[in-house]
């Protein structure tokens, strides 16, 4: 074997290339871990399969479904997500024949919490108590007068039973329930969409006076909303004077702020007699726990609801999953050693067959250049490594190492030709399995520009027949079954969105396929021919 | 060395002596075609399903769970059905170093729940994975996973109808992929491996292998004319054996590790179809696309041609 010759060819010179530039993108790197053990860490992007993660689509339960809408869904997640701290989310719209969802995606794997914090609307609503005994007036722009009968609450003619909402002076009244000796009602003092900041830096968790922890967080509320605390405020009693005063109701229990998420009731708390007499525009938040970590986790999801707001329209979790990060690095391992170990047993085939370890070795360093340049160039750029994708990488191994004993069995026949024609046979039966290849895997990335390519290609396979001097019947034929096919299946709704879970399995089918006869083929066939291997005479 | 030599040496004496008569075999093909139909239809009738769907296409709710203890799966049912869960079903997961709860659901079941019944029997369990689907969205991934089929399947047909030109090679060929493809399933029905988006992302790699195999054949027998048929089927047979035989091992490998590390999942899965797949290629290939197109060189088969000229567009 003659070294020198090859040096001049420039395949082998683009094969080397792009390993390097594959192992700067791969960029292998020691990293400390926790317990200061080190670990190579590399560049690749990890699907949530592999790292650890959840995955959560959630459906969109209005009356139109429109990407606007889902977009919108979309965002107020997105700033639930990332105010709650978690990172690396993604959050999308996805299009599942014809409707509208959103996908989130979330390197976290307490999908408990993730589900909460995704399914709650995110209404929240500070409230009043306004107690009717007999008869009670109530102030807000104007005075207004609660008239109890027979369980009954009339004001402004109106009356009202248990259960029942109703407006006066742009606040909103709810009327709970009569107890017997009196009509309990609550007035919003302030609501979600009051609240102009979050200020999550001043929250504190400490443990409250009787048992467990308490919480508590300061918010701004636009100086309107402010206004309005005020003159609700007013309707009440102060038990004292000076700062310790607090707001009692007219039976001298203490005057609380109810605080409800998604009408929920969070938590009771009394009020100052301070927001009667002057304009508030930082309240606090306050909730509690058992334990101190409940605390803070309730903490941070309130906070996250707050500052997200509410959700434009009603969601559906339809689907969740999730892989701890303990699965996650199983499978990694499982990938990494599943690589290896195919490619050894490939050599081991080889082997086998040629009897000539000078094969062996260039066919298996092919074959491992191929993996390299994929996890290299691309898991590091543009596609991420998951399950899919690592079976994606044997069979895109596999059809590399098929094509390398094409060539290799056209080398040792046929010697009449010279090598240029047996390696242009080799290279058509190459670039047919290919088309093949990547025809059957486009599907899974996109169905229906892959159903219109079908239509197209009947078109044209039909345009072809009749304008070519001998026409093939079969063209027509073929060409006629295309197009009906597509049209057809275009009724379906053709969806990439439901096939994601395998995307990846063909995107790296595609592309090993794509460096495989691009990159490294033709600089195997160069080797090849450089190399006095003159086929097995069997 | 000369062990491998001898091999193939015997190998060649083997095909010469069954060259001749290689029509005969033809029933090989076919009858595993047959045997696949029957198994598929088998199962149809028996359990109303083609193929076991997984979950991707059934919805429900799959946790898989690591537990401290040692668990039987039969204790675990009845202390569902005992807590209200009565469709639960618990299965062990086994790997090379431990044994992992799987419980399934035909519902939305959380994890909260799953989890106070194991802990008040007495389970000390850790999540590892967790997927749930609604049954309305599984139903429309399954209609959308058949869809790609058939437009994969239809790509494939137009890529080979224009490669060979010829009517008689292509349906040789699309039988063959066919064939693989019904074999794997059937193989799928057996093993009880469901049909979930990966296993059919590799019954639609099978046709990228098994056209590998099919074009060196056809490329060889119809485009090279040199040499006598006979060497020309029997070049192509070595080299599509070796090419099969290494998609066999490096598939079987993956089978392997994943299996050992973290049991039944879509790896072995995956793994499993294409081994299946590619092991039925070999026959259906050398025994049986090989026949047709033998007999299509030597010239017997006229009547597609015939056919193809009766046409009223020809």
């Amino acid at each position: 074997m003659e070294l020198k010759p090859l040096l001049k060819e420039w395949r082998i010179w683009l094969l080397l290339a792009t390993l390097i530039v594959s192992l700067v993108m791969l960029n292998p790197h020691y990293v400390e871990d926790e317990q200061g053990d080190l670990t190579i860490a590399t560049g690749i992007n990890q699907g949530l399969d592999l790292q650890g993660g959840t995955n959560v689509l959630v459906s969109i339960e209005s009356e139109e479904n429109t990407q606007e809408i889902a977009d919108q869904v979309g965002n107020v997640l997105e700033q639930r997500i990332n105010a709650f701290g978690l990172t690396q989310a993604s959050i999308r719209t996805v299009n599942l024949a014809g409707e509208y969802m959103v996908q989130v995606e979330v390197a976290d794997t307490d999908q408990a919490q993730i589900r909460e914090l995704i399914e709650q609307e995110g209404t929240f609503e500070a409230r009043m108590p306004v107690h009717v005994v007999d008869e009670k007036e109530y102030t807000l722009f104007d005075t207004h007068t609660f008239t109890r009968e027979n369980g009954e609450v009339t004001v402004n003619d109106t009356t009202y039973n248990p259960g029942d909402e109703f407006e006066l002076d742009g606040s909103q009244f709810y009327y709970q329930n009569d107890t017997g000796e009196r009509a309990e009602l609550e007035v919003v003092a302030y609501s979600g969409s009051d609240i102009e900041q979050v200020l999550t830096s001043e929250g504190s968790v400490g443990p409250a006076q009787t048992e467990g922890y308490e919480y508590q967080f300061p918010v701004i509320i636009t100086r309107e909303s402010a206004e309005n605390v005020q003159r609700v405020a007013q309707n009440y009693e102060s038990d004292g004077i000076g700062d310790d005063a607090r707001l009692i109701r007219d039976d001298g229990e203490f005057a609380q702020l109810a605080l409800y998420v998604d009408d929920e009731l969070r938590n009771e708390l009394t009020m100052a007699a301070v927001f009667g007499s002057q304009v508030i525009q930082q309240p606090f938040i306050t909730g509690s726990a058992e334990s101190e970590g409940e605390a803070r986790s309730n903490m941070e999801e309130l906070q996250a609801i707050l500052q997200s707001g509410s959700l434009p329209a009603t969601i559906q979790v339809e689907s969740i999953s999730t892989v701890s990060a303990a699965l996650g690095d199983r499978f990694m391992q499982a990938a990494l050693l599943s690589i290896f170990s195919s490619l050894l047993a490939v050599s081991g085939i080889i082997y086998l067959r040629y009897g000539d370890p000078r094969l062996v070795i260039p066919i298996v360093v092919t074959g491992s250049s191929e993996v390299f340049i994929l996890l290299g160039a691309f898991f590091s750029t543009l596609i991420t490594l998951d399950l899919a994708a690592i079976a994606g990488i044997i069979a895109a191994v596999g059809t590399g190492v098929d094509d390398q004993i094409i060539i290799t069995d056209e080398r040792g026949k046929d010697k009449l030709r010279s090598w240029k024609q047996r390696l242009k046979r080799a290279f058509f039966v190459i670039f047919t399995a290919a088309a093949t290849t990547i025809g059957a895997m486009a599907p899974l990335i996109n169905p229906s520009t892959s159903n219109l390519a079908i239509g197209a290609a009947g078109l044209g396979l039909i345009g072809y027949s009749l304008y070519s001097r001998r026409p093939k019947p079969m063209y027509i034929v073929l060409g006629s079954f295309a197009i009906i096919f597509s049209v057809i299946a275009f009724q379906f709704n053709p969806s990439a969105f439901a096939l994601q879970s395998v995307r990846g399995f063909a995107i790296t089918t595609i592309i090993g396929v794509l460096v495989g006869i691009t990159i490294t083929r033709p600089a195997y066939a160069k080797f090849l021919e450089h190399m006095d291997y003159e086929g097995d005479q069997s | 060395m000369s062990n491998t030599i001898r091999i193939l040496v015997n190998f060649e004496q083997y095909f010469n002596q069954l060259y001749p008569n290689l029509e005969k075999y033809f029933f090989v093909p076919l009858a595993m075609i047959a045997f696949a139909l029957l198994v598929l239809t088998g199962n149809y009738l028996v359990n109303g399903q083609v193929l076991n769907l997984g979950l991707d296409f059934t919805g429900g709710t799959e946790m898989q769970f690591s537990v401290e203890e040692d668990f039987s799966t039969t204790e675990i049912e009845s202390a569902f059905s005992a807590a209200g869960f009565d469709d639960i079903e618990a299965l062990e997961q086994v790997t090379a170093d431990e044994t992992y709860l799987v419980i399934r659901f035909p519902g939305d079941l959380r994890e909260e729940e799953a989890e106070s019944v194991l802990n008040d029997n007495g389970y000390n369990i850790e999540l590892q994975s967790l997927s749930t689907l609604d049954a309305t969205v599984s139903s429309e991934f399954f209609t959308q996973a058949m869809l790609a089929f058939a437009i994969a399947f239809t790509i494939m047909s137009i890529v080979v109808f224009i490669a060979f030109k010829d009517l008689v090679p292509s349906f040789a060929v699309i039988f063959a992929i066919a064939g693989d493809i019904l074999f794997a399933m059937s193989g799928m029905a057996i093993l009880g491996i469901p049909l979930t988006l990966g296993s059919l992302a590799a019954l639609l790699m099978l046709i990228g292998y098994s056209v590998d195999t099919d074009i060196v054949l056809s490329t060889r027998v119809l485009k090279q004319r040199r040499g006598s048929l006979k060497s020309r089927v029997w070049s192509s047979t070595k080299t599509g054996i070796t090419m099969s035989s290494g998609g066999i091992a490096g598939f079987t490998l993956l089978y392997a590790v994943s299996w050992m590390i973290v049991g039944p999942s879509e790896l072995s899965n995956i793994a499993a179809v294409m081994v299946i797949g590619l092991v039925a290629d070999m026959p259906i290939t050398w025994l049986g696309n090989a026949v047709i197109l033998k007999k299509y060189e030597e010239g017997d088969i006229q009547a597609l041609s015939k056919i193809e000229d009766k046409l009223p567009w020809s």
